[in-house]
């Protein structure tokens, strides 16, 4: 352990709980913000999640200057300018993201050209190319799963050259994520549990990975359990608010955990798939977790052992002879998976999506070997290998 | 003594530098896996390995015919994607073989500025320097698996291509 080294870093504010919506007001001015745009899409707009929003912030003496509600599912370069363009017109000082993975997304790229007062985002892309601090970002996650509230990383579509458009830097780590029950109360069963598995992977993968550390362990491992606990009894009661709160706390635990081991294999698969095919991420996730942790197991047998503890509880794990731990860890996510399946339709394999043609599996794996994720794996994957885990989830 | 260290220490990583340089450019031309992989970076990408603040530094170029350019030492004023050891002894570390590749990455040696799937793509090449120019075990050293198919002789055969290459190159200064 003499040569032991990590770095963690989370400045995030959580605002967790009941009536978390209504310290807004408090934290923006405490920002020295007053006009902020809120960033969203049509579907949550739709649910009135954007009301009530408006209804707590002018109780609490802070006027919604700007909606921009026009989020496409895979964020755009087109969205992000034209809510720069919003943003100015309407002479906003802050932004507040209000949605799933793509609102905040693109909330966080859009602030980078409302802070650098430019229409040239492509500059940024890439690792640490801001060169200052951005305007205040508040975000409120409306789906239990990116954990994007949390992480310095923001993912936009280009859809001119059809790819899509890494940007990292501290600076783009939101200044607040509020997590309230009421933001995710209404959520389909089967987004409910695809963005659940996502957290499910993004911690299970922190735990396995080359960057692994004690404190993203912690977080990982809590992240597991408050899944494994709440997941099926949420889809089974959907207005159980405190199943809800927990699996949001969980999303962002996954998403400290994630930001600071990193990820590997399953999301190097994954991106790719959802580029390819257009499958929804945590779907991916849930289908090929399993898979990869198979792939996996002969490096990280002692990590993926460890992991039964949280996922299944005590009983179970004290239960389970130690040299059996790790196939009952992965036996365990494919129960998980099956029972997912039987409430809710969520699909277990790529062929069961009917969105992934065979055919296309070689091309995801080439795809995969170029993903920023792949070289966190503790295991290094050909292209031969990357497909026949795909194969195995096919 | 601390002074005389660190000297040496920065002149190991100056010629390491040099001659990974040196050797891409050449496997960009004799070797088939570096050169399939170099013709997926984009063209007239600039790639930099540098040491913070100032240095040492090797900067190469994805040229139209697919190959890797050296352009020397000297950073320019724009790269496509650029490797920045936050400290001497991490580059070092890594380029001594005392830390694997992978293993820097993962404690954030240091950072990467630009196309992070050249990048990957990049540590792909280092890798494949490695296996091929350096022994065995400690090429083993630099990376997550050496790779199990590679034979002696086809391990000695394209040392000898990739060695005269670099002699070739730096004779005609190409």
């Amino acid at each position: 352990m003499k040569d032991a080294y990590y770095e963690f870093f989370c400045p995030v504010k959580l605002i967790v709980g009941a009536r978390a919506l209504e310290n807004i007001p408090f934290e923006l001015g405490a920002l020295g913000a007053s006009r902020p745009l809120v960033v969203t899409d049509r579907g949550v707009a739709g649910a009135g999640l954007v009301d009530t929003l408006r209804e707590v912030l002018a109780a609490g003496g802070l006027e919604i200057a700007a909606v921009y509600d026009e989020v496409p599912p895979d964020s755009s370069l087109g969205a992000v300018r034209a809510i720069a363009r919003r943003y100015r017109e309407a002479d906003c000082d802050a932004l507040i993201a209000l949605g799933g993975g793509s609102p905040i997304d693109t909330a966080k790229a859009a602030n980078i050209l409302a802070s650098e007062r430019t229409e040239d985002l492509l500059q940024f892309s890439g690792a640490g190319n801001l060169p200052r601090p951005l305007k205040p970002l508040v975000v409120i996650p409306t789906t239990a799963g990116t954990g994007s509230e949390v992480t310095f990383v923001s993912i936009v579509r280009d859809e001119e050259r059809g790819v899509k458009v890494p940007f990292a830097s501290p600076f783009l780590m939101p200044d607040a994520a509020v997590l309230d029950p009421r933001m995710t109360l209404g959520l389909p069963a089967q987004i409910t549990a695809a963005t659940a598995m996502d957290a499910m992977t993004h911690a299970c993968e922190s735990f396995i990975c080359l960057a692994k550390n004690p404190m993203s362990d912690a977080y990982a491992a809590a992240a597991v359990r408050a899944v494994a606990e709440h997941l099926l009894g949420v889809l089974d009661r959907p207005a159980d608010a405190d199943g809800r709160l927990a699996l949001a706390q969980a999303a962002a635990m996954a998403g400290v955990a994630f930001s600071n081991s990193m990820v590997g294999l399953v999301h190097a698969l994954g991106h790719s798939v959802g580029a390819l095919c257009h499958l929804h991420h945590g779907t991916c996730m849930s289908i090929l977790l399993p898979a990869v942790l198979e792939y996996n197991l002969a490096a990280r047998r002692e990590a993926i052992g460890e992991l039964l503890l949280p996922l299944a509880g005590a009983e179970v794990y004290a239960d389970t002879p130690v040299g059996n731990r790790p196939e009952k860890t992965i036996a365990r996510l494919k129960w998980l998976k099956d029972e997912i399946h039987a409430r809710c339709g969520l699909p277990r394999t790529l062929s069961e999506t009917g969105k992934v043609a065979e055919a296309q599996l070689e091309q995801i794996a080439a795809m995969a070997l170029d993903d920023g994720s792949i070289i966190f794996n503790p295991v290094e994957v050909s292209r031969e290998e990357a497909l026949a885990v795909l194969r195995k989830a096919w | 003594m601390n002074r005389l260290r660190q000297g040496l220490k920065r002149l190991y990583v100056a010629l390491m530098m040099r001659i990974v340089g040196w050797s891409l450019r050449a496997m960009s031309r004799v070797d088939p896996v570096v050169r399939a992989e170099a013709a997926g970076f984009p063209d007239g990408l600039v790639i930099a390995m540098t040491t913070m603040p100032s240095g040492p530094s090797m900067v190469l170029e994805k040229t139209p015919a697919g190959t890797l350019r050296y352009l020397g030492g000297r950073l320019p004023e724009r790269t496509g994607l650029a490797i920045r050891f936050k400290h001497l002894d991490y580059a070092f570390r890594v380029l001594g073989f005392v830390e694997s590749t992978p293993t820097a990455f993962a404690r954030a040696r240091m950072v990467v500025d630009g196309d992070l799937a050249a990048g990957i793509r990049l540590v792909r090449c280092m890798y494949r320097l490695e296996a091929l120019l350096m022994p065995r075990f400690i090429a083993r050293r630099g990376m997550k698996r050496y790779p199990e198919d590679l034979g002696l002789a086809e391990k000695l055969g394209l040392n000898l291509k990739i060695y005269g290459r670099i002699a070739l190159d730096l004779v005609t200064r190409s």
